[in-house]
């Protein structure tokens, strides 16, 4: 009996414990959230597809309302570094000419977006995007965001070379690392081989660094307008000098799926040319000419060039060369002196 | 006890059948357990109508709080998102002087845009369902310098997924807002002394459902009062639960089934098995006395297959062990109280159907259930004495 009393006593407490707690629970719009913060570490890309294509097609479109009125201060708004230099310069050419030059063309649609994963500034955005209607290759575009307050602006374009391998980058939906210009485990870090390139353009292959790169079109093609200028000017004991100057401050670098470093830089060149024999020296090609704006001539012809150049830079590892797989070059200013 | 005596009412106690009156543990039972668990069942029902009707959680939220200190203002990471991925933010500025301006962009792009800022306002989270928490955020100092030339407007630049602007207030619609999304409001210039209310509003889709509980636990105490009232008050032994208070002894014997498996059947049990006692059904007639005393002095019983039976050798058997034989058939008491020999040949355990465990069960349960009948018996007589 007093077992069966102990039960009755429990129940009775246990029946009181549920409505204590269950009356509580009426009337409430339950636990206030609190936001918390996402914990993954993993990097997320900058941007999504969308948006590198809205802010690409947006630089594209103001770049096409400029290139028809052949006005160069629209530019400003969207571009910067050597391909504002290039773009103002065929511009001013397309004034004379009457039409742009056909390397100028910017093909609309991309092959393959590399959207990098930079918490802070600046960020860079390296576009491929397909052939243009008359075949020709592959242009590497570089969209640069200076800072939070700035916007995207394309800052190099660099025309990939016929049948080279690109290397492979992180999708974009992942996003790829960006580079530094000292990164390393690279056959070099990224502004030596700027101004190892630079050394190589000027020296061919009496370059020291000669080995260090592959042979690519940009040289062989320097090395040829060289040699036949070369040719005209040694018939009337002239000379000419060609410098080229690595710019490390205009240097965009992307890590490679691979762990290489595509690097896009600039490289900045004087052509000088001299006419010996008391004779004048004249532009050496239509650009040139219509840069010059002017039928003067002295015997000196100084020739400034903007040279893109596009590296790719694999992992130090036994004959790993480096290799050039895009270049854009354009004179920008013509003086006789 | 005495309380459950003194609740009787007088007719009860003069009733003169005593086997028709219901027993006190069944009175308690019925009559108070059975009303609180009742009573507890309806109110946890009537509580979870109140929770799925009157009490029922909003499934709009809007949290609203008056934001005044800094030109910009941002939410916290998450917080767009706290209660649905649909979210509206409205901003109402106090002044209408400056253009206000509302985007969405990512965590790390808003945090960049004010990074330059020397402070700026945070929405943290909610403080109550109505209000919005803030907090005052200050520069990371991580910020680039920026070319004044380059800068852009707040609504023209790249980083903002949405963006509206107005001088009246400006609401914005984010529909799938993830964890990284946050709202970056920009006053204008001078926009900050004056502030501006902001308010975020949600539709839940997915309201906490606090009526389920209640109906759950209603339903369970419905059938624990269920149970009260039936099973629970009906006396122990009166339940069809098998409650085995003896404990039986483990023989080394094999089940029929067993032994018929291995050959056996007709076969001799192993020397080392203590064998059977004659004694079967013996306590129906005996009474009381008698099953006390089994009970006590339990032992294996067998069941007697006779067509089994060599009768012939069991005569010849009976005859050599007339007197040993003679008190076991005459005197059961005596007969339990003889140790069993091995060497008895009428205890063939050929003859059990059932396993001798299951038997001590039975006749452990048996011995129990006439204790209580003589418990039951004396409570009443104890009753009705009075």
């Amino acid at each position: 009996m007093i077992k069966r009393w102990n039960t009755v006593t429990k129940m009775g407490v246990a029946a009181a414990a549920v409505l204590a707690l269950v009356l509580p629970l009426g009337a409430c719009e339950g636990q206030l959230p609190t936001a918390t913060e996402p914990s993954s570490s993993k990097a997320t890309p900058d941007l999504t597809e969308a948006q590198e294509k809205k802010t690409r097609t947006k630089i594209l479109k103001t770049l096409d309302k400029a290139d028809e009125a052949r006005s160069a201060d629209e530019y400003k708004t969207v571009m910067g570094g050597p391909q504002l230099e290039i773009r103002t310069s065929q511009v001013t050419i397309a004034q004379k000419s009457g039409s742009m030059n056909k390397y100028a063309t910017i093909p609309k649609d991309v092959a393959q977006v590399v959207i990098p994963t930079e918490d802070g500034w600046p960020r860079s955005v390296f576009t491929i995007t397909t052939t243009t209607e008359d075949q020709q290759s592959q242009r590497l575009l570089v969209l640069n965001q200076n800072s939070a307050r700035e916007n995207y602006k394309l800052v190099a374009m660099a025309r990939l070379f016929d049948g080279v391998s690109m290397p492979k980058f992180e999708v974009p939906t992942s996003g790829s690392q960006m580079g530094t210009a000292k990164d390393e485990g690279l056959v070099t870090t990224p502004s030596d081989a700027l101004t190892q390139y630079a050394d190589v353009l000027q020296n061919g292959s009496n370059s020291k660094y000669a080995s260090t790169f592959a042979d690519d079109m940009l040289r062989q093609r320097i090395a040829t307008l060289t040699n036949t200028v070369q040719e005209g000017i040694a018939r009337n004991n002239g000379t000419q000098e060609q410098t080229f100057t690595a710019v490390p401050d205009q240097m965009w670098i992307m890590r490679t799926a691979d762990g290489g470093d595509l690097v896009v830089g600039r490289i900045d060149s004087v052509w000088t040319r001299k006419a010996g024999d008391g004779r004048e020296s004249q532009p050496a090609s239509d650009d040139e000419k219509i840069l010059y704006n002017s039928e003067s001539y002295t015997s000196t012809m100084k020739v400034t060039y903007v040279n893109v150049v596009a590296l790719y830079i694999p992992q130090a590892a036994d004959g790993a060369q480096i290799t050039a797989v895009g270049a854009d070059r354009q004179p920008v200013k013509v003086e006789a002196l | 006890m005495s309380v459950q005596e003194q609740t009787k009412s007088p007719d009860q106690e003069s009733e003169p059948k005593r086997a028709a009156r219901p027993t006190r543990h069944a009175m308690i039972m019925r009559g108070i357990v059975t009303p609180i668990f009742g009573l507890l069942a309806v109110a946890s029902v009537v509580l979870g109508v109140l929770n799925a009707t009157m009490w029922k959680p909003s499934s709009e939220i809007t949290a609203t709080s008056t934001i005044v200190g800094a030109r910009y203002i941002v939410t916290d990471p998450g917080v767009l998102s706290l209660l649905d991925k649909k979210v509206t933010l409205s901003v109402n500025p106090a002044s209408t002087k400056t253009q206000t301006c509302v985007a969405l962009g990512s965590s790390k792009d808003v945090a960049g845009w004010v990074a330059s800022e020397s402070s700026y306002m945070r929405i943290s989270g909610l403080q109550s369902w109505n209000t919005l928490a803030t907090q005052t955020g200050k520069a990371t100092g991580q910020n680039t310098a920026t070319n004044e030339a380059d800068a852009v407007a707040f609504k023209d630049s790249d980083m903002w997924s949405q963006v509206k602007c107005g001088k009246n207030g400006v609401m914005l619609t984010s529909e799938k807002t993830d964890d990284s999304t946050m709202a970056i409001i920009d006053l204008g210039k001078g926009g900050g002394s004056t502030g501006a209310t902001v308010s975020l509003n949600w539709v839940r889709s997915q309201v906490p459902d606090f009526a389920m509980p209640f109906y759950l636990s209603g339903g369970l105490l419905a059938v624990v009062a269920i149970l009260c009232a039936s099973v629970f008050a009906m006396p122990p032994h009166k339940r069809r639960k098998r409650m085995v208070e003896g404990k039986a002894t483990i023989h080394t014997d094999l089940s029929f089934a067993e032994r018929a498996e291995q050959g056996l059947v007709n076969a001799k049990l192993p020397e080392s098995a203590p064998s059977r006692k004659h004694r079967r059904h013996a306590s129906h007639r005996r009474g009381r006395k008698a099953a006390e005393e089994e009970s006590v002095e339990m032992t294996s019983p067998v069941i007697v297959d006779p067509s089994a039976r060599n009768l012939v050798a069991d005569q010849q058997a009976q005859a050599a062990q007339e007197p040993a034989q003679q008190s076991a058939w005459t005197e059961p008491g005596a007969a339990v109280a003889e140790h069993p020999s091995p060497a008895q040949p009428l205890d063939e355990q050929a003859t059990s159907v059932i396993t001798s465990d299951e038997l001590q069960a039975y006749f452990a349960r048996l011995a129990q259930e006439v204790e209580h009948t003589d418990a039951g018996e004396s409570n009443g007589e104890e009753e009705s004495n009075r």
